[in-house]
């Protein structure tokens, strides 16, 4: 065995050295062992300071500027807000989660959640939640709502189930759970999907029974809330086929059943329906001043209320269904979708409207006999989407709006049969026309004498405005 | 005829009236201003000069024959006003702001079509015309966490505030 005397002599003569050091040495070395420590100290201080600048920075980024969003009053963030939430109120949660002031105002803010939307449709979006709804109504406090409950586009048994293969494969593929559908039961479903047209059925019964809680959601407190819906949109699912059709009918009689409440504050309602055959009932609106439905047939086992204000019929396809609201006395404005509309009502009564202000003619032709308007009181007459320009709408006004939507080729007929139509109005509007076919027409053919502004308003939203028998304005 | 307006970093523009009249603020006080200019000490010359520049575009606008409510229920802002409000972002909201101080209707809001009760509530029934739908137009469809970059907003909740807002809102989530 070999035994190194050199090292252990090494060591001997180090811890000599130690022992013998002088004290003087000794507080130096440790003086140098604090001041190393102290500098370490300091780095991290220093690293930890040079972090809080850096939030600092970003955080005081936005106020350097002179105007940023979080420098808008809140009435002009708010209205920001509602106008984000136009289309789909439901992405106002969105906005909770953006910074503490935005909470506070989204939160403390109840004309925000005045706005209820509540749609199923198919698989491709996370349903809406009945307790959004009971959030709604809870926040906005006691003012007015406005309820949009839209089940049109409510996929049938069939579209359910290539929607859901869609939808499971796209759970299973991401591991996750996927529009609120848990990935269990994704997993469970997709073999059964693959073979069983019961899956279809079974998502659809899903997402219908969604659509009644929320319905239930929107009834909830014995109605109390309905009290104060001023605005009302029910979209519901019409049928493809007799089947479907027979589906949708029993599914939009359940839904409406639950929402039986009253609502005397509703003035505004607009209804799209299933079935042209099954129409639904609905009880009378006393206070109801604006109405928009499908066909008349819907509302035809009630007197349309006296008080309507403002009318809007998508197809009044039926016969006699034109003459029955002849006799809305209050009626201010009325707008009348005619697309092939055979109006062949058998008596051919006049539609005569004492009050009526504003008319506006959709798709309007010569399909099935002109109409014989009598309205003495029209300040606008809008025709939009005329079908054909054979023949003369002689319908006296002193405002025309005329929408050129392209159906028909351009050409100077077109704004010959605008001038015809003007009769003695004293302003004429023009959509969808360039500014130069207008000036080129009035500066080679007559116009009506009593016509004073023609008001051109191009496809970019360009106005140009022509003073006649005067100066160019 | 015109009028001079003078801007906080003291300069001055000559006005033709017709073109001023679109600024109500102007408006009312071009009566009692007579000759003498008139300040605008919460406005800069920069954004004076385009409020002025749409202003001079819209100067014969008639109003409209009858406002269906239709306008003010899309985010839809027209061609010439697009271009004219593609600015950068402190622009932007210095237009909003000056346009509010300005009391510029036309410019900064149109009358939402809300019932007559909530007219009386905070928002008064307006809401932004082309410079707040195209802040709202930029915040549709984005996420908080796009919407903060956007804006350069600091997430600033703590981690309990955060959780306590998905308690509160937990039908909120995935939207």
């Amino acid at each position: 065995m070999l035994i190194d005397f050199r090292a252990g002599q090494r060591t001997l003569m180090a811890q000599r050295y130690r022992e013998n050091i002088s004290s003087d040495i000794k507080q130096k070395i440790q003086s140098l062992q604090e001041l190393y420590k102290r500098e370490r100290e300091l780095k991290e201080e220093l690293e930890a300071t040079r972090q809080h600048c850096q939030l600092l920075e970003q955080e005081l980024r936005p106020y350097e500027a002179t105007a940023s969003i979080n420098h808008l009053p809140p009435e002009l963030l708010t209205c920001i807000f509602q106008l984000a939430l136009l289309e789909d109120h439901t992405r106002i949660g969105r906005l909770l989660f953006v910074c503490r002031h935005w909470t506070q105002l989204v939160l403390h803010t109840p004309i925000l959640w005045t706005n209820i939307h509540v749609r199923v449709q198919g698989s491709d979006k996370a349903p809406v939640k009945p307790s959004y709804v009971r959030a709604c109504y809870a926040r906005s406090g006691e003012l007015p709502l406005e309820v949009l409950l839209d089940f049109a586009l409510l996929s049938s048994p069939e579209d359910c189930l290539s929607d859901m293969r869609r939808y499971i494969n796209k759970a299973c593929e991401s591991h996750c759970v996927y529009s609120g559908l848990p990935l269990s039961l994704a997993y469970g479903l997709k073999p059964a999907c693959s073979i069983a047209t019961k899956v279809g059925e079974s998502i659809y019964d899903i997402m219908s029974s969604l659509a009644k809680q929320l319905a239930l959601a929107l009834a909830s407190g014995h109605g109390r809330h309905m009290r104060r819906w001023s605005c009302a949109t029910l979209l519901l699912p019409r049928g493809t086929n007799d089947y479907e059709t027979s589906i949708f009918i029993s599914f939009s009689k359940e839904l409406v059943q639950k929402l039986r409440w009253k609502t005397p504050n509703l003035q505004t309602l607009r209804i799209a329906s299933f079935s042209d055959l099954h129409p639904l009932r609905f009880p009378k609106f006393a206070g109801l001043i604006d109405l928009t439905v499908d066909d008349l047939e819907y509302v035809s086992r009630h007197p349309l209320s006296s008080s309507l204000l403002r009318l809007s019929v998508l197809r009044p396809t039926k016969i006699g269904s034109l003459t029955r609201i002849s006799g809305l006395s209050r009626l201010e404005e009325l707008e009348l979708t005619l697309w092939c509309c055979p109006f062949n009502d058998r008596l051919r009564a006049p539609l005569q409207f004492e009050c009526l202000k504003r008319l506006t003619l959709i798709g309007y032709s010569t399909f099935g006999g002109p109409i014989d308007f009598r309205i003495p009181k029209l300040d606008l007459l809008r025709i939009k989407d005329l079908c054909l320009i054979d023949f003369d709408i002689d319908i006296p006004t002193s405002t025309l709006d005329w929408w050129y939507t392209g159906m028909k080729e351009f050409d100077t007929n077109i704004l010959t049969q605008i001038f015809t139509t003007v009769g003695s109005a004293k302003h004429l509007t023009t959509h969808g026309i360039n500014a130069s076919e207008v000036d080129n027409y009035l500066k080679h053919r007559m116009t009506p004498p009593t016509l004073e502004v023609v008001a051109v308003i191009e496809n970019d939203g360009t106005l140009h405005t022509r003073k006649l028998h005067g100066s160019l304005v | 005829m015109s009028i001079t307006i003078v801007t906080s970093d003291n300069e001055q523009f000559c006005v033709e009236k017709l073109v001023a009249q679109r600024i109500a603020l102007i408006e009312d006080m071009v009566e009692n201003a007579g000759d003498r200019p008139i300040p605008l000490p919460n406005v800069t010359a920069s954004v004076l000069r385009k409020i002025l520049e749409y202003c001079e575009h819209h100067k014969n606008d008639p109003l409209p024959p009858y406002d269906d409510g239709s306008r003010s229920r899309t985010t839809h802002i027209s061609e010439w006003d697009q271009k004219f409000i593609t600015v950068d972002q402190e622009m932007l909201f210095e237009i909003i702001l000056a346009a509010n101080y300005l009391e510029m209707k036309p410019l900064l809001y149109v009358r939402l079509n809300v019932p007559r009760v909530q007219c009386l509530t905070a928002c008064n029934a307006v809401a932004g015309d082309i410079g707040c739908k195209t802040v709202a137009n930029m915040i549709k469809g984005k996420s908080p966490e796009e919407i903060r970059k956007l804006f350069n907003i600091v997430n600033n909740f703590t981690p309990e505030e955060e959780a306590q807002i998905r308690k509160e809102a937990e039908w909120a989530e995935d939207r």
